[in-house]
């Protein structure tokens, strides 16, 4: 047989996965082949190495790190929802708090704003003296 | 004890311990040499393997009963370790980087060189030949995902090409190519990587 035929059926010829007589033809090749031989050794090597692996067996405590990581995670998603939650209605309510105060200036600055105007105009004197206020005032000043 | 799969996860969904404890115990070693297949270092696989259940826990309730568990489990397991090791290159490419850049007097030890450290420290009690180690992992790393996938199943945990179909949600067909291919890569890697090291 071909060193190239042999060469696609190296590792079956390992993992003893071929028939017997075509086991037997090729092994007699190996024997006879130092390139093959060589090719073959490395992927019993290779694969003494990956049995060495899979009788590895994990860590006992493997176990008790889960539950105690799953144990931690539970307290640090309460904290994730919480914690942001808090945090969001402090940043509405400091919203809502600033907006209040804005509103508020913005009225008493209005307020001042209006008392101005009336005190350079002659329908103030109109009305103080006639003891009115400014929406009755509008309103004769209308009719 | 729990019989099956379904009364399993069942249990699982009403937050009961005892049925992970079950879970764990009774696949914590098959997805470990599912890991270490792909990663070749003990303490990551560890960490795969326990991520991998916290993953279980955290969805627990929308889990599809009818799924296979263990199916799910391999399933993980071998994606999480992919994307780990996919992330280790990352940094041990940056590290190197960063070594050539900087010099010497940094002594700090990043976390990417402990896992390059790491990845090195497999410990071959009863296997001398540390060089056919080294030259699996770097030939298994540089196969293409699925081949990876498909050879770490099919050697690393003996699944039938059934198994490993509906683990990867492939044809059986495509899981023998697979597997064909991945052994013509390995072998040829595995020579090379072995010539260059000798």
């Amino acid at each position: 047989m071909e060193c190239k035929k042999i060469d696609i059926l190296l590792w079956d010829i390992v993992d003893k996965k071929t028939d017997p007589n075509t086991q037997e033809i090729i092994l007699k090749h190996i024997e006879k082949c130092t390139v093959c031989k060589a090719k073959y050794n490395l992927l019993i090597e290779a694969n003494k190495f990956i049995d060495f692996q899979k009788n590895i067996e994990i860590n006992p405590f493997i176990e008790t790190r889960i539950i105690e990581k799953i144990r931690k995670d539970k307290v640090s998603v309460f904290q994730k929802v919480l914690q942001p939650a808090f945090i969001g209605i402090l940043i509405l309510f400091s919203i809502f708090i600033g907006n209040k105060t804005a509103t508020f200036i913005t009225n008493q600055t209005q307020k001042s704003t209006n008392s101005i105007t009336y005190q350079n105009n002659d329908s103030v004197y109109f009305m103080v003296f006639n003891s009115i206020s400014q929406e009755e005032y509008q309103f004769l000043n209308n009719k | 004890m729990y019989v099956d799969d379904k009364e399993l996860m069942s249990s699982l969904a009403k937050d009961d311990q005892t049925a992970l404890k079950q879970i764990i115990k009774s696949n914590k070693n098959n997805m470990y040499k599912v890991a270490l297949g792909v990663l070749q270092n003990k303490q990551l696989a560890e960490d795969v393997v326990q991520e991998t259940f916290v993953k279980l826990w955290e969805v627990r309730k929308d889990f599809d009963l009818t799924a296979k568990l263990s199916t799910w489990l391999y399933r993980v397991t071998i994606n999480k370790a992919i994307s780990l090791q996919r992330r280790n290159k990352f940094f041990t490419f940056f590290s190197h980087l960063n070594n050539n850049e900087t010099s010497l007097e940094d002594k700090k030890v990043s976390f990417e060189q402990q896992i390059i450290d790491n990845n090195n420290s497999l410990k071959t009690e009863n296997i001398e030949n540390k060089q056919i180690q080294k030259s699996l992992k770097q030939a298994i790393d540089s196969l293409p995902k699925n081949q990876r996938m498909a050879f770490v199943l099919a050697k690393y945990q003996d699944l039938s090409y059934k198994e490993i179909a509906e683990i990867m949600d492939i044809t059986v067909s495509s899981v023998e190519s697979l597997l064909f291919r991945a052994k013509q890569n390995l072998q040829k890697k595995l020579i090379n990587v072995y010539k260059s090291i000798n």
